[in-house]
């Protein structure tokens, strides 16, 4: 076997050798000096770098954004009509609303039925004072 | 799917701490690189970081064995025991330095990276394209293996290996950047 290169010593101390090739180079490297040490300087810069991307925050969770949705036409067939029908029932909700409360806006609400709006405690006010 | 996949791989790590001999072996497997690095790392060679590492692995089976382990956060478990194992022989004088000398050792947990070099990794890593981030982030951060990676993000196994490499090798340079 040839020696090793900086690219091969990267690759095998990133994990990114099949199982054979790293057998075969750590073979190779048991008895060769310079291969052995050139492994041991990029096992160094892989303790490096895994550090640092550990003290890095962690990214968010991943999340497929819509694109599998649009792929996927029996998830379509669901979630559309599913969106309509949640739309029509907060128009007509709305709608309800609306009429219920009158062409003035919306009628006041209390909490209890003694209370009674301000302006009637107002009118019943002394004049004068 | 990605969380299929954590599943799939904690439920390996369940088997083996339920004792199951082959979840075991296909642990070690997966991590036997990551632990053998930690020690080459340390200065250690590479036939000592053979026998340490089988050490290592031997003594968590018979840990889990013995009803001593109710978790398993691999590869950090492995790579804490291996280190422990280095430092115990290295105090013992037997073991052997690989060809850079003791002078290539390092203390990695008493290494600090600089506040500018993570800046500097985090603005590379915001600087790759999508599909590398993504991939980057399933590989490096899910830990996901890279046939899995390749099946999420429809790239071959070897196209995967390359984006992981070329992105590694981008952070790397940053850190030597400012270490320089």
């Amino acid at each position: 076997m040839n020696h090793l290169t900086h690219e091969d010593a990267a690759r095998w101390a990133a994990g990114l050798l099949d199982e054979g090739r790293a057998t075969s180079l750590e073979a190779h490297a048991r008895s060769c000096s310079g291969c052995e040490a050139l492994l041991a300087e990029e096992a160094r810069a892989e303790v490096l770098l895994a550090a640092a991307l550990e003290a890095l925050p962690a990214p968010g969770p991943h999340l497929p954004g819509f694109a599998p949705l649009r792929r996927s036409p029996r998830l379509t067939l669901v979630l559309v009509p599913l969106a309509l029908a949640a739309s029509l029932a907060v128009f007509f909700a709305a709608r309800a609303s609306a009429e219920l409360d009158g062409p003035g806006g919306a009628a006041p609400r209390y909490e209890h039925e003694h209370q009674v709006p301000l302006e009637s405690l107002a009118a019943l006010a002394p004049v004068g004072l | 799917m990605s969380a299929t996949m954590n599943t799939a791989l904690l439920t390996v790590e369940a088997r083996a701490l339920n004792g199951e001999r082959a979840a075991w072996d296909e642990l070690v497997a997966q991590h036997r690189r990551r632990v053998m690095v930690a020690l080459l790392a340390d200065g250690h060679s590479l036939s000592t970081a053979e026998e340490l590492c089988q050490e290592t692995w031997s003594r968590l089976w018979q840990q889990q064995q013995r009803g001593g382990l109710d978790r398993l956060e691999l590869p950090g478990l492995a790579v804490t025991q291996v280190r422990f194992l280095g430092r115990d022989e290295r105090r013992a004088g037997r073991v052997r330095q690989h060809a850079a000398g003791e002078e290539a050792s390092v203390d990695f947990e008493a290494a600090v990276i600089s506040r500018q070099q993570l800046s500097r990794v985090e603005q590379a890593l915001s600087r790759l394209s999508a599909q590398a981030q993504r991939v980057f982030r399933l590989a490096q951060h899910e830990q996901l293996p890279h046939a899995d990676v390749a099946a999420l993000v429809g790239l071959s196994v070897q196209r995967v290996r390359q984006i992981v490499f070329e992105v590694r090798t981008v952070l790397r340079a940053e850190l030597r950047e400012d270490e320089s």
